[in-house]
């Protein structure tokens, strides 16, 4: 446990990469006051004390024009580590946690550990750009979401999105970079703590080759109230994207 | 654990909790949630909201006819408005989310009201009316089905057997619960803190049914905290608990979101 570094050097592949589909048990309003109500807080509030560092929850699902194929709800949860996450179930908060997802999202929603990018991608495979440590709560995220053009198959799609990556992997310009496509989609995070534009740059260079997108920059959002006060929670509309600031424990 | 000082609440501030499982969900895989999650989280994030006392138990799922709950609760609050505020926490919403694909239908909890002579089914009573601690002292429990001599007018039956009870209670007794059905009923007694549990009209209410528990309730305090390495319950074998809560001296602690 990394309870006393501070800073702590937070590892770029000990990252959660969530993305998640709406199930049919719950109309729009009835998800997004949900997340706002009970998930993205609670997804800060019982996971902090076991090593989560960083959440960065975005809601795509309602956005005109977004392809089925493309998910509701995107997340990056940055841990101390793997290890970190693992152990984190061994408790009770995150077992709980967990489990209060069960009747919300479809069961091909799913989040995955990131591999170091090497040129290719697997489908539902996210991978890690740099392999180097960062602070993704402090930094300037730009977020991508896509779909594929109507008249691209989707093993183009996922070399058209490498091509992308690896341009931007070897400019080496940014201090995180984070992807994933799948069937029918593509998610990308980008970290650019010098705000030097270059995380907008490489965010415009996928959506070029992505049908519909959309990119986002996580608003810096903190919760005003405890777990236990009387608080009906966040307001979450369609589009929105938080970069959720929260004392870790090793702060 | 130090010991809890006694905190009455009203005979009418408890939610009485009937439990069935979701139709295919194997009763392994219901127990083990139950005490892997679901009732370690009752106990560990309500609290704070107002929760006094928390009595879950799992009936032997041997030849219980499908009309005796699965599982039973007493969620007592500190008082019914407690238990409705209690939803504008985060902590609270969260644990409501966890009740999923668990429960089927006939998965009911309400608030009692006062014996008035007969039974409806369904409708939890209180047989007392005083205020009392449920956490502490002793509680004994009963689950049952109809026997077979009973099967007929047996909510009449308990109907008469509640109302001799109210007319002779125990004097050790300060709360008791009644909740029936066509096929079951389930009891609650309780015993004041330091009173020995002795012969109550318990027995004869439990020589009308066939019981599938019937057992004092265990005090038990959680083995750990939300953060706190912790696998939680067998509830195969804490078949019937009363879970030793930490409980704030009043829900005035509830504090409004700071601006």
């Amino acid at each position: 446990m990394a309870d006393t570094k501070t800073p702590f050097a937070i590892p770029p592949n000990a990252v959660r990469v969530w993305r998640g589909w709406r199930g049919p048990a719950l109309d729009l309003n009835a998800f997004l006051q949900r997340l706002g109500t009970v998930f993205i807080p609670a997804t800060v509030e019982m996971q902090i004390k076991v090593g989560l560092d960083t959440y960065v929850p975005t809601i795509p699902g309602g956005l005109a024009g977004k392809p089925d194929t493309v998910p509701d709800e995107t997340a990056i949860l940055f841990w101390d580590s793997q290890q970190t996450y693992t152990d984190g179930f061994e408790t009770l908060a995150v077992r709980t946690y967990t489990l209060t997802h069960a009747a919300v999202y479809t069961p091909n929603s799913r989040a995955d550990f990131p591999t170091l990018f090497a040129n290719q991608l697997t489908p539902d495979q996210p991978c890690y750009l740099f392999n180097k440590p960062a602070d993704w709560m402090k930094g300037v995220i730009t977020h991508l979401i896509g779909g594929p053009p109507a008249n691209v198959a989707p093993a183009q799609f996922y070399a058209n999105v490498a091509q992308q990556l690896t341009a931007i992997q070897s400019a080496a310009k940014l201090q995180g970079g984070i992807a994933c496509v799948g069937n029918g989609y593509v998610v990308s995070w980008l970290l650019d703590s010098t705000g030097s534009g270059q995380g907008a740059a490489a965010a415009a260079a996928l959506a070029g080759v992505c049908g519909w997108s959309t990119v986002v920059n996580p608003a810096s959002t903190e919760l005003l109230s405890g777990f236990w006060d009387k608080w009906p929670g966040m307001t979450v509309n369609s589009g929105d994207s938080f970069n959720m600031q929260f004392k870790r424990r090793w702060e | 654990m130090a010991h809890a000082k006694s905190h009455p609440v009203a005979a009418d501030s408890v939610h009485v909790w009937r439990g069935f499982r979701a139709p295919g969900k194997a009763f392994a895989d219901f127990a083990q949630f139950l005490g892997n999650v679901f009732v370690p989280a009752c106990s560990l994030l309500q609290p704070k909201a107002g929760l006094r006392a928390y009595l879950p138990s799992l009936p032997s799922p041997v030849n219980k006819p499908a009309a005796v709950p699965d599982q039973t609760a007493l969620m007592f609050w500190e008082n019914q408005q407690a238990y409705t505020q209690a939803f504008l926490t985060p902590a609270v919403r969260a644990y409501t989310n966890l009740h999923g694909d668990v429960y089927g239908p006939g998965s009911a909890a309400t608030f009692p009201i006062a014996f008035a002579g007969s039974v409806a089914a369904d409708q939890p009573y209180h047989l007392l009316d005083n205020p009392a601690d449920w956490m502490l002292g002793n509680v004994r429990h009963l689950v049952g089905a109809p026997s077979a001599t009973q099967a007929q007018n047996f909510l009449q039956a308990i109907s008469t057997w509640a109302a001799s009870f109210r007319s002779k209670a125990p004097p050790g007794i300060d709360g008791a619960l009644l909740c029936a059905g066509q096929g079951y009923v389930m009891y609650w007694e309780h015993w004041k803190e330091g009173q020995t549990v002795s012969t109550s009209p318990l027995e004869a209410l439990a020589a009308m049914v066939t019981p599938f528990l019937s057992k004092q309730a265990q005090a038990v305090a959680p083995g750990g905290g939300l953060w706190d390495v912790w696998a939680g319950w067998d509830l195969t074998q804490f078949d019937c608990m009363n879970v030793q809560l930490q409980r704030p001296e009043s829900i005035g602690d509830l504090k409004e979101p700071a601006k």
